[in-house]
């Protein structure tokens, strides 16, 4: 799994290759958490890589948004079919905004 | 993970009854422990779930004795199966666990044991709470949760996956609450895949089940071979199991553990036994089930 982190105006743009499993979501949820704990808590997510997931890697992304403030956000974008049939079947399309674009994560 | 009860402890301790017995109406009892186990070692990343699998991930001990012993029974079988073939497994085994969560309750203090005679003959074991913090601390952590919109501790995802797919709500919700708060509900529920595979598992559960060992306690069995051919059947309808290769070696024909199993059946008079893996013994249930009718 690589995960490129790149500093927008307003936001931090993380895109993720890779699978994602009980292997690297610890590392994940690590990288962003950091981020977090230096303030940095408006996050889109591109999934546009990552084929796979598991509940680990749900876990990891439910773990990261529970360590957010108040008015901050983890929003995804261009995610992998196989990738939101995970995110539907377990309802985190319910807690999570999904987006087809990079541009509609932002407008939210 | 920090809380003072596992899973399955406090999932065990919402079925007690306030007299302390363990609901005999909670058929679906032994795949919501058994799904509570799997839970909790995911949530200790010892194993992981997809939409299909279960995936084995690191098989070092928790340091608790049930979890450690489901774990190792997991790393014996490194085969790819789904969640709900595990909670099968598990289910086998869960008379054994409930032993191991109620006494492992009493250590911790949460329950005691009272030994009574009923009509001065039949012995029953009760389990009655010390205190009843506990119950309420899971209790009101879980409806904080559904009421509000917060997002989940993973421990209470656990509890209202096991107790939504398990029909076991009405532990911890009034019926005006569980009807207010359905849709919330269902998406913490949806929220473990091991939770949504209770729901498979206990589709599968036949309502022939209690149905056809009512009809044959009123027939009535008389030899052991035959109680034990009747505890089979039950338990290969209960599970939906119908390869052979899948019963656990006590209840699989042809085996040395299965005649052992024959002539404990024989001794206690009773086919309402159960094979503890773990200690390697076998017991008479101390609860009621529907082989006690």
């Amino acid at each position: 799994m690589e995960i490129q982190i790149t500093p927008e105006d307003n936001y931090q743009y993380i895109q993720i290759s890779g699978r994602l499993d009980a292997i690297n979501a610890g590392e994940l949820q690590e990288k962003l958490i950091q981020l977090t704990s230096k303030g940095i808590n408006k996050l889109i997510v591109s999934l546009e890589h990552v084929e796979y997931i598991s509940s680990s890697g749900l876990r990891a992304f439910l773990a990261i948004a529970k360590k957010m403030d108040p008015g901050g956000f983890i929003r995804f974008c261009l995610m992998h079919p196989s990738v939101k049939e995970v995110f539907i079947i377990s309802g985190f399309n319910t807690i999570f905004g999904i987006f087809d674009s990079k541009e509609e994560a932002v407008l939210g | 993970m920090s809380h003072f009860l596992t899973i399955p402890e406090e999932i065990l301790l919402l079925s007690i009854d306030e007299s302390g017995g363990i609901s005999p109406e909670s058929k679906s009892l032994d795949v919501v422990l058994a799904s509570s186990i799997l839970m909790d070692l995911a949530i200790r990343g010892k194993i992981d779930t997809d939409l299909q699998y279960l995936i084995h991930v690191d098989g070092t001990p928790t340091g608790d004795a049930i979890l450690d012993d489901a774990l190792t029974f997991l790393f014996q079988d490194m085969e790819s199966r789904s969640p709900a073939y595990w909670i099968t497994q598990l289910g086998l085994r869960a008379d054994g666990y409930k032993e191991d969560l109620l006494a492992s309750l009493v250590l911790k203090r949460v329950l005691k044991v009272e030994n009574k005679k009923i009509l001065w003959m039949f012995a029953t074991r009760k389990y009655p709470l010390i205190g009843s913090q506990e119950v309420k601390e899971v209790k009101v952590r879980v409806r904080d949760l559904i009421y509000s919109n917060e997002l989940p501790e993973l421990q209470d995802i656990a509890i209202i996956s096991l107790a939504y797919y398990g029909s076991m709500l009405e532990m911890m919700l009034t019926t005006e609450a569980i009807h207010q708060y359905n849709n919330r509900i269902e998406t913490l529920a949806k929220m473990d895949l091991i939770g949504q595979s209770i729901g498979q598992a206990l589709k599968e559960l036949s309502v022939s089940f209690h149905l056809s060992s009512m009809a044959k306690a009123v027939l009535g069995i008389k030899t052991p071979e035959h109680k034990l051919e009747a505890l089979v059947k039950e338990i290969k309808t209960k599970y939906n199991i119908e390869k052979e290769e899948d019963l656990p070696p006590w209840l699989r024909k042809g085996t040395d553990q299965y005649q052992k199993t024959l002539q404990f059946i024989e001794k206690e008079g009773t086919a309402d036994v159960y094979y503890h893996a773990g200690k390697q013994t076998y017991y008479v249930r101390n609860y009621p089930s529907v082989f006690s009718l």
